[in-house]
């Protein structure tokens, strides 16, 4: 296992996320000898060494999947240290640097680590990232997670602040990216970082003051093409729904029929759009037969949308963007 | 050849602002844009970036060029607002024929812009906000200056977002970056694709390969769209790891024979390349005779390739350790994914995109319980939105993209 690439088989050592549902997954690196406690009993690690990634592994009361870890996965199941980005931003975020293998991207702060492993996921084999972390703590820990994905040749952490002392670096970058209580101290460190051949940069500010000092500062330093966005990720649930029908009396054409047992299948042929979807699933078989018991009540069957939870991310922060081109 | 420069040959994008346009560089070539005709030989030797004014029919490389600092206006020191001020025509004295006139005299933009100001009656009394606006306005009207830039995924979905959405699925460019991520793609691994979205998805996945790992993409019709790698001027090793397939085989894969290829390598002339315009029946079928005579045309060398590389790409997906399957096309989803699936390796990511909610809708039903090795089923769209960033005048932009297309992604697992 490593974080650049794939592999089959498990193996101690590996950092591997226990999946049990979609809303409950944990990371895990892997032990000889060791147990996890968690909601389906006792997980022996052992169990698990030498069995194929995507695996049903059994515990004591049910069982889990062992999966590949990605830097998706990560996102949404590491240990925070910090609040972090989530993959709506750091997507385009990758796209709007431009990056592909080989680039040289800065990154501060490091934070924990979110974006870190997108950026060295974008950029390897033949790029490198070099990440700022003015917490000692956050940029060792950062540093050791690194070595135990196996991308630390891709990355230098540095113990640094830059707003204060620069990145010590220039003429290297091909992106940089910011995410810091105030960008505008570290825009002009970035710029001679960035490649006299031309650069991109990223600010992400929770706060539109921000964003307007950052901005302000990004056209002084000659920055083009400035672009303020942000994105929010709507996720639906699918289910199949009923939903009942209204009584609206008797029609004429009726009162001639035995309406008791048509009564399902006719209104749904009259209906337009939504249709009865025939399913094979047990479920939907079941919400078939409950339908035809309860003739009183006929009802349409569909497969739909809903929104996941009824609060969502409303905000996460504003990405700005920003070209240097070469002087 | 110095990547940086602009140099013979080369694809890159005018740029002027939002607006962008293809053009290929060819030093006896003229162009024809905004109105104007100039030569393109002006901007070879130059690096990348560089902004350039058409003067004379020529492209000029723009010296002392200006930043257009945003004046330290703030609210405060507006004494003046519109109240007055009634729309007419009438209100700038120049007439089109003066501006066309001015124009053919070679005077420059800013030139013809003084004169509009200084023309405009209602000029003087606007606010400092108003006739900054309408300065910047008359500025992106009348001045011919373009920077030439080298096409990136980000500007080529841009160019086609903006222009031909509907070739692309309406993938816009949030979306795009998301398929990008939760399949993983990166320089090594193995793709599976499926799109009708003129090669757009398919050049970012190689852009972001650089030469290492293997994309066999799928197809329905006479040829996989690959439109746009065009823009993308990939090297020759990033093509050799891309293969074609057509769907109509999917069926076959399983029951074709274990065996090293045995076709002639022959001379391999340039990487066949695949236009609409091809009519090759052949690629109906799966030819798996050995061709007996290797010194035959050009024409039929190439077939012999696509057939090797045909045989070779399905050698590779019938193993089942595919890395990711995705699927972007105008084709009802749920039919592709289920019969691809399977060459997918478990605990690999599968991103599918449609432009519309429903077919996702059934592709989930039949993942999630036909019992198809598929965890972490979840369907998305996203909703971003761009902002007007200035001293007192930051909101969000009065437009809003409406719509962004659906994504469904899972995890495969061992059932």
């Amino acid at each position: 296992m490593s974080f650049l690439k794939y592999n089959n088989k498990i193996k101690e050592g590996d950092t591997v996320i226990i999946h049990l549902s979609h809303k409950s997954m944990f990371p895990a690196v892997i032990q000889k000898g060791k147990t996890l406690n968690m909601q389906y009993g006792v997980l022996k690690h052992d169990n698990i060494i030498d069995k194929t990634f995507g695996s049903k592994i059994e515990c004591s009361k049910g069982y889990i999947r062992v999966l590949h870890p990605t830097a998706e996965l990560w996102t949404v199941t590491l240990p925070h240290r910090t609040q972090i980005l989530y993959t709506t931003d750091i997507s385009m975020i990758v796209m709007q640097l431009d990056l592909k293998p080989g680039c040289v991207v800065l990154e501060s702060g490091t934070g924990s680590g979110s974006l870190s492993h997108a950026l060295i996921r974008a950029i390897a084999p033949t790029g490198h990232l070099h990440t700022f972390e003015f917490h000692q703590q956050r940029s060792e820990k950062a540093d050791e997670e690194f070595i135990s994905h196996r991308v630390k040749d891709m990355v230098t952490v540095y113990h640094k602040d830059v707003c204060s002392d620069g990145f010590g670096l220039t003429d290297m970058a091909d992106a940089v990216f910011l995410d810091l209580p105030h960008p505008w101290d570290a825009i002009p460190h970035a710029k001679q970082a960035l490649k006299s051949s031309g650069g991109r940069i990223c600010s992400f500010s929770p706060c539109i003051e921000q964003v307007q000092k950052s901005c302000s500062t990004l056209k002084e330093c000659g920055f083009s093409d400035l672009e303020t966005m942000e994105s929010l990720l709507r996720t639906y649930n699918v289910s199949t729904t009923k939903i009942p029908l209204a009584d609206l009396g008797e029609h004429e054409e009726d009162l001639e029929e035995d309406t008791e047992e048509d009564t399902t299948d006719t209104i749904t042929e009259d209906e337009k759009p939504p249709k009865k979807v025939k399913m094979e699933d047990e479920a939907n078989n079941k919400m078939a037969d409950q339908s035809k018991k309860q003739s009183e009540t006929p009802s349409v069957i569909f497969n739909t949308t809903q929104p996941a939870e009824t609060v969502q991310a409303g905000h996460t922060g504003f990405l700005t963007f920003a070209t240097l081109y070469p002087r | 050849m110095d990547l940086n420069t602009i140099s013979e040959g080369n694809q890159v994008f005018f740029k002027k602002g939002d607006f962008l346009k293809a053009v290929q560089i060819r030093k006896n070539r003229t162009l024809y844009m905004d109105k104007k005709k100039f030569s393109l030989a002006g901007v070879l030797g130059h690096p990348y970036g560089t902004k350039f004014q058409v003067t004379e029919g020529r492209l000029v490389k723009m010296e002392n060029w200006l930043k257009v600092t945003e004046a330290a206006t703030t609210s405060d020191m507006i004494t003046t607002d519109n109240r007055d001020l009634l729309d007419k025509d009438s209100n700038q004295k120049m007439t089109r024929d003066d501006i066309m006139d001015l124009k053919e005299k070679g005077a420059s933009a800013d030139n013809i812009i003084e004169q509009l100001v200084e023309n405009s009656v209602t000029f003087k009394t606007k606010t400092e906000f108003s006739q900054e606006k309408y300065i910047k306005k008359k500025k992106k009207k009348h001045l011919a200056e373009y920077r030439i830039v080298r096409p990136t995924t980000r500007l080529i979905c841009q160019m086609y977002f903006d222009t031909k959405p509907k070739s692309i699925c309406c993938m816009r460019m949030d979306t795009l970056s998301q398929i990008l991520s939760y399949a993983n793609v990166m320089s090594g691994i193995n793709v599976m694709l499926v799109e009708t979205c003129q090669g757009l998805l398919l050049g970012a996945i190689i852009d972001r390969l650089a030469g290492s790992g293997q994309v066999v993409q799928f197809y329905s019709g006479q040829a996989p769209p690959r439109q746009a790698l065009e823009y993308y001027s990939f090297a020759k090793d990033y093509m050799s790891n891309v293969f074609a397939v057509p769907l109509s085989l999917v069926s076959i894969i399983d029951k074709v024979k274990d065996e090293p290829d045995e076709l002639p390598t022959g001379n391999r002339n340039e990487t066949p390349k695949f236009d609409q315009a091809t009519t090759n029946k052949d690629e109906a079928k799966l030819d798996l005779q050995e061709s007996s005579d290797s010194a035959v045309s050009k024409s039929s060398l190439r077939q012999t390739q696509r057939e090797k590389e045909k045989h070779q790409a399905i050698q590779l997906v019938k193993a089942k350790q595919m890395d990711t399957l995705i699927v972007a096309c105008k084709y009802d989803p749920t039919p592709i994914v289920t019969s691809l699936l399977r060459y997918v390796a478990p605990s690999r990511p599968i991103v599918i995109y449609c432009q519309y909610q429903q077919p996702l809708v059934e592709c989930y039903m039949q993942l999630r319980y036909q019992n198809l090795g598929v965890v972490n089923l979840k369907l998305s769209e996203t909703w971003t939105r761009n902002y007007q960033v200035l001293p007192d005048r930051t909101h969000p932009v009065v437009s809003m993209s409406a719509a962004s297309g659906f994504l469904l992604t899972g995890t495969t697992v061992i059932q």
